[in-house]
């Protein structure tokens, strides 16, 4: 065998890859370590080892009241911009429309209109009607936002469906709709989870709508927000940790599903 | 085996079926009648109509002009799920997230059958498609050919008054396809169903079909028998569509002598001189037609060629020749011991009889008949 020549460029582009990798996982080596110190402060390396802060976490009624909030409306959002989001795409998709492209920016563009813009526009709306500082509102303002990816996420696996599945369905008996749920819809539903998922952390995340919407009560980003402002405690470290596995295991999950249809579907 | 009650093979006519998009017409004027039980294939390529004029017997595309009747009666307006119309599509469309049974069963259900019954009816198409014991099976636990069989008993199971087949071995290799041509052949002889076929694979279409409609352009070009198409093909289309030909221009010099300048020969006509006016001045000469054995008759032929290329072809051997005018012509010859292999640069005879010769319409398409 010949000895491999080093190959420059192929040495630079794994570098590269493992600086790229480092840079964005790089918060997850700080924060989970220091969540584990019983030190009083935020201080990297972390040292005296213990779980202190995830006591404090989830012996703080105010912590756990923040996270709870932030799980209702997380759903809530999940749920109607999953709904929404989809009866767009089988819309768009299927309907011949004149005015598609214009329709398509227009739901997309919560995506590019700046947060603090949105939040202005919600907040001055919500209080006029006089359904601010509330879960509902606030979740809905939340389903805007993460609205978007539903669309685009639910439409790219509508565009991976193979039209004759359906119309194979019609012939044999079904009408359009239980054509559409028992031919189109399993193919359709590793997409919508994916979404769905999605969707709720796009809510369970989100700062700046919250901040405006709300004046009662805390979503947990709030609450992160106000401890970090008046005291830098290791129990942000904590519930950062906890929030990072939690949505390692909710994306990796929707990740399997979706694979597993496709498998499915394409042999 | 299933039994099938009369209805089951149903005719179908389409009547003056025209399916136009903004310019584009996908059918102009479209005329077909199929008798019941009968296999009729509609053969032509990409563009020319036949998937079209299939979609609008199913229900997925609704016509612009005319009637479609199945068993005397308008299906007009009717959804796809209302037309008790079988269909076997190309990529056999099974449900992924079904089991055999569950996709074979799923037509069934829909029409409220009794689990008892379904159970009857699943097993009894599923026999017939030798894959009784294949039901726990996921599809993408079948190869190609036995998917292709599911998806035919999927379409027969509930009865349908005709079955439409799109294709349906257009993904399989050479040698399943043959064995498929074969079970169809069989499903159709046992069920006696009304089947209308959509190829643009011409073999297959002689080999399956009871009649062949070569389409073009949205129209029907020629409706016959496979024998009848291959040997009495009525234009230029047809003849070049299927099979291959050698296409030799005439000229009528008066009623009864032609003029071949292909092969400088006029020929005196003594029979059905009417077939070579009405605008008609090539001939179709199919390959085997051609033989080197010359024996005078007042009805052949006869020119001088040369050898140009030949491709063995294991039983038979296909020359290209050359005649005199500088036209090359295919001739086919089966292999026997007493004919030798003729080489390259040869030069010898060729002759055919006048009857063989077909004179052809010019048109491409547009003889509409029913």
């Amino acid at each position: 065998m010949n000895k491999k020549p080093f190959n420059l460029s192929k040495f630079l582009l794994i570098g590269y890859f493992i600086v790229i990798i480092l840079y964005l996982t790089f918060p997850i080596f700080i924060v989970i370590p220091i969540s584990f110190s019983n030190n009083p402060f935020l201080r990297f390396p972390p040292s005296n080892l213990g779980v202190l802060w995830y006591e404090t976490y989830f012996g703080d009624s105010g912590w756990v009241e923040a996270t709870l909030l932030s799980l209702k409306v997380g759903l809530i959002a999940c749920v109607v911009s999953t709904v929404v989001g989809t009866l767009a795409v089988l819309v768009l998709e299927r309907q011949w429309l004149r005015s598609k492209t214009l329709l398509t920016y227009f739901i997309t563009s919560p995506i590019i209109v700046p947060h603090i813009f949105i939040s202005l526009g919600m907040f001055i709306f919500a209080i006029r009607l006089g359904i601010d500082d509330n879960a509902i509102t606030l979740a809905f303002a939340h389903a805007t936002i993460a609205f978007p990816f539903v669309f685009l996420i639910v439409g790219a696996s509508h565009r991976q469906l193979d039209p004759t599945y359906e119309r194979a369905a019609r012939v044999l008996g079904a009408g359009p709709v239980r054509a559409f749920f028992s031919a189109a819809f399993p193919s359709l539903l590793p997409g919508i989870v994916a979404a769905a998922v999605f969707s709720f952390f796009v809510s369970f995340d989100e700062l700046i709508i919250a901040e405006f919407m709300m004046s009662g009560q805390q979503t947990l980003p709030m609450r992160i927000w106000a401890d970090l402002k008046l005291e830098m405690r290791p129990t942000i470290a904590a519930v950062s940790s906890i929030l990072i596995v939690a949505s390692i295991i909710g994306m990796g999950a929707a990740e399997i599903l979706r694979r597993r249809s496709v498998n499915i579907s394409n042999s | 085996m299933i039994e099938r009650d009369v209805e089951f093979g149903a005719s179908v006519t389409f009547d003056g079926v025209s399916k136009t998009y903004g310019a584009v017409k996908a059918l102009s004027d479209f005329n077909l009648s199929i008798q019941p039980g009968e296999f009729v294939t509609l053969l032509g390529p990409s563009g020319s109509g036949k998937t079209t004029a299939l979609n609008v017997l199913a229900g997925f595309v609704e016509e612009t002009k005319g009637d479609v009747r199945v068993n005397k009666k308008s299906i007009l307006g009717l959804p796809p799920e209302r037309r008790n119309i079988g269909m076997v599509f190309q990529n056999y469309s099974l449900f992924p997230h079904m089991n055999v049974f569950e996709n074979v069963a799923f037509p069934l259900r829909l029409r409220k059958m009794a689990q008892a019954e379904i159970k009857k009816k699943v097993g009894e198409s599923l026999a017939m498609v030798q894959l009784a014991e294949f039901g726990d099976r996921m599809p993408n636990e079948l190869s190609g050919g036995q998917r292709q069989r599911v998806a035919f008993a999927r379409a027969i199971v509930f009865e349908p008054s005709v079955l439409l087949m799109d294709e349906p071995l257009g993904a399989l290799d050479l040698k399943l396809r043959e064995a498929m041509q074969l079970e169809i052949k069989r499903y159709h002889k046992q069920l006696g169903c009304t089947i209308l076929f959509v190829t643009h694979d011409q073999g297959e279409a002689l080999a399956l079909s009871d009649r062949i409609a070569v389409m073009g352009e949205g129209q029907i070009v020629q409706i016959d028998t496979p024998d009848r198409i291959y040997d009495e093909p009525n234009s230029k289309y047809v003849a070049d569509f299927i099979g291959t030909t050698n296409l030799l221009d005439f000229e009528r010099l008066s009623p009864s002598l032609v003029r071949f300048s292909d092969i400088g020969v006029d020929f005196q006509l003594t029979e059905n001189k009417e077939n070579w006016g009405q605008g008609r001045n090539s001939i179709s000469l199919r390959p085997e037609k051609l033989h080197r054995d010359i024996s005078s008759n007042d009805q052949m032929i006869t020119f001088d060629v040369t050898i140009e290329e030949y491709l063995f072809l294991g039983n038979i051997i296909q020359y290209s020749v050359r005649t005199k005018s500088g036209k090359t012509l295919l001739f086919q010859e089966h292999r026997g011991p007493s004919v030798p292999i003729l080489n390259r640069g040869e030069a010898l005879k060729l002759a055919f009889s006048i009857t063989d010769a077909r004179p052809l319409e010019e048109t491409t398409h547009g003889i509409g008949r029913a």
